[in-house]
């Protein structure tokens, strides 16, 4: 038996029922990021002594008894989560310094239910890009064949989750962080509705689009790691108070008859790779066969989502990356005044794609500008949320491919910003709406993986996650073995 | 709407305390001209009597707590990843001449 092709709950019950311990486990996880991360970058910190600890207190709370949810099990954390005493760099320069004094709420409760941290997962710098490409440690490589992005923002954790490094990971998904990378390296990646992970001690990049989630190998370790990472939280104003279910538990109660699939007509557009439209219709048409029924909707402001995002995501970023001036945290650089100090920490701080977005941010939100902008936006907004909610009247779910593409090579849309920008095409609706969407695999295309997306009601976790499992049921993918051997660049 | 100039790149640098070079201030004319003339799409949207969304929590969700004091004092942990503190301070730059 190989332990680092075991999923979460496969670990977690193997752990439980003693058959294997959390110290074994975690060696032979770190053996294999010892093994692989050179190539594939996918930790920033690799954290073998805290790991080991970890582990040996899992193995004690598994013999009184007192196992939690996941215990025992190897975690990837996304390196945008504060992690008490734990570098947390944002894969930024301005917070390569940073030891944070204390721990994000998603991170404690996942070690609360007994995860143990492999590590630090690399990322797009402050989670700012689609190819893991612009993070100051260097990019991550896809494992499936390294002369590819695994996916931004949460490329370390989708390359890490793909590869065995871990049996899952999290992610947080701004515009399709999580899903797009999910898609890109044939794992599971859900966003969850805005507002059931709490955002304390994630370092923000948009507050009112930052969601964390769950990226593993199958949708039922999804549904578990979900239920370990959500809930309402006091330290997190937006952090929403609906009960957290045993999501893992209900996955099976679900037939697929009778269910209704949207399909929207705006994201099947003419120039989508038909081969990605092939691997959607075909999972269309296995829910038709056990029973459901499909429905052709229309989100008429489509079109509109990329253009929005890019106004309000840049904008919040603007200004929360306002607090990093060198004075109480992060890097600073010494100028002949403070307003110089702060320009010289920031400038040197701060990657590309950053400080680009920063001045995108101020340019929607400086007078004269911010009506015709920021405001017109926060309105196409509510349009884009209002589409889904006229949708939600007629279907269950909505069915679209996750991205118009599989993994492309690296370096082939990092200079060209709108290029990068519409591979969110498919994601950053859900995102504005605070919907839920989660990317299952569909298929090989050309060898390479694709992503179903199936976008969620509010707060439609269970739903979401039945037709996900459903769906991976009939069709059937199957994961790359840890050795296959990754095209040479 | 508007096209960029030098200018408007120095305006926005200074407003976003950033510092770029002569080069870097070009190429960041020809990228924020793609992109506002990309996002400026959206004028062509009607959104008569539309309520901008800032946000997807209903007020519904609005959490109220009693009004204490749950933060302890943390000075020294905080302080400790400070670039520069003495005697229990933040170290600034001279601003008071």
């Amino acid at each position: 038996m190989s332990l680092i092709t075991l999923g979460l709950k496969e670990a977690a019950t193997k752990l439980k029922n003693k058959e294997i311990s959390a110290v074994e486990l975690t060696k032979a996880t770190l053996d294999r990021i010892d093994e692989r991360n050179g190539t594939i970058n996918a930790y920033n910190v690799v954290c073998h002594d805290v790991a080991m600890k970890m582990a040996e207190e899992s193995d004690k709370r598994i013999a009184s008894g007192n196992a939690g949810l996941i215990e025992g099990v190897p975690i990837g954390m996304k390196d945008l989560f504060c992690t008490k005493g734990v570098s947390t760099t944002a894969s930024s320069k301005i917070l390569s310094n940073f030891v944070p004094p204390y721990e994000s709420t998603v991170s404690g409760k996942l070690w609360n239910a007994g995860g143990v941290m492999m590590g630090k997962t690399n990322l797009d710098e402050f989670a700012m890009g689609s190819s893991n490409e612009t993070s100051f440690t260097g990019k991550v490589l896809n494992p499936w064949d390294t002369t590819l992005t695994p996916g931004g923002s949460s490329g370390g954790s989708s390359a890490a989750v793909a590869d065995f490094m871990c049996a899952g990971a999290t992610g947080t998904d701004t515009g399709g962080s999580i899903r797009q990378p999910a898609s890109f390296t044939g794992i599971v990646g859900i966003k969850p509705t805005y507002g059931r992970c709490s955002r304390y001690g994630i370092v923000a990049f948009a507050s009112s689009l930052d969601q964390a989630g769950a990226m593993t190998r199958n949708v039922e370790d999804a549904a578990l790691m979900l239920r370990a990472m959500s809930g309402h939280d006091p330290l997190d104003s937006t952090s929403a108070s609906n009960p957290v279910e045993a999501w893992d538990e209900t996955l099976n109660d679900f037939d697929p008859k009778g269910l209704k699939i949207g399909l929207p007509k705006e994201y099947f557009i003419e120039g989508l790779d038909p081969n990605i439209r092939k691997a959607v219709d075909d999972a269309v048409k296995r829910f038709t066969d056990a029973g459901a029924e499909v429905k052709e909707i229309s989100l008429p402001h489509t079109k509109y989502a990329v253009p929005t995002y890019y106004i309000i995501a840049p904008a919040e970023a603007a200004s929360n990356l306002s607090r990093y001036d060198g004075m109480r945290f992060g890097y600073r650089a010494e100028g002949e005044n403070l307003a110089q100090t702060y320009s010289n920490s920031r400038s040197e701080g701060f990657g590309w794609e950053v400080k680009r977005r920063i001045m995108v941010g101020n340019y929607t939100l400086s007078s004269g500008y911010y009506d015709a902008y920021y405001i017109k936006a926060q309105k196409v907004r509510a349009l884009i949320a209002q589409d889904f909610a006229n949708a939600y009247k007629e279907v269950d779910v909505i069915f679209t491919p996750t991205a118009p593409s599989t993994a492309f090579k690296l370096g082939d849309k990092i200079s060209d910003p709108i290029q990068m920008y519409l591979n969110d095409v498919f994601t950053v609706a859900t995102s504005l709406a605070g919907l839920p969407g989660i990317s299952v695999p569909a298929g090989l295309v050309e060898g390479l993986p694709v992503g179903l997306q199936i976008i969620g009601q509010a707060f439609g976790e269970e739903k979401l996650l039945q037709v996900a499992q459903a769906h991976e049921k009939m069709c059937g993918f199957q994961m790359r073995a840890p050795n296959a051997t990754a095209t040479a660049a | 709407m508007s096209t960029v100039d030098i200018p408007l790149v120095e305006k926005l640098a200074q407003l976003s305390r950033l510092t770029f070079t002569e080069n870097e201030k070009e190429t960041l004319q020809q990228e924020l001209g793609n992109i506002l003339d990309f996002i400026s799409q959206l004028q062509e949207v009607n959104t008569d009597g539309v309520q901008p969304m800032s946000s997807t929590v209903g007020a519904a969700s609005t959490y109220e707590r009693p009004d204490e004091v749950t933060e302890e004092n943390r000075r020294e942990e905080y302080l400790a990843v400070a670039p520069k503190s003495e005697m229990g301070f933040y170290v600034v730059p001279r601003v008071i001449e």
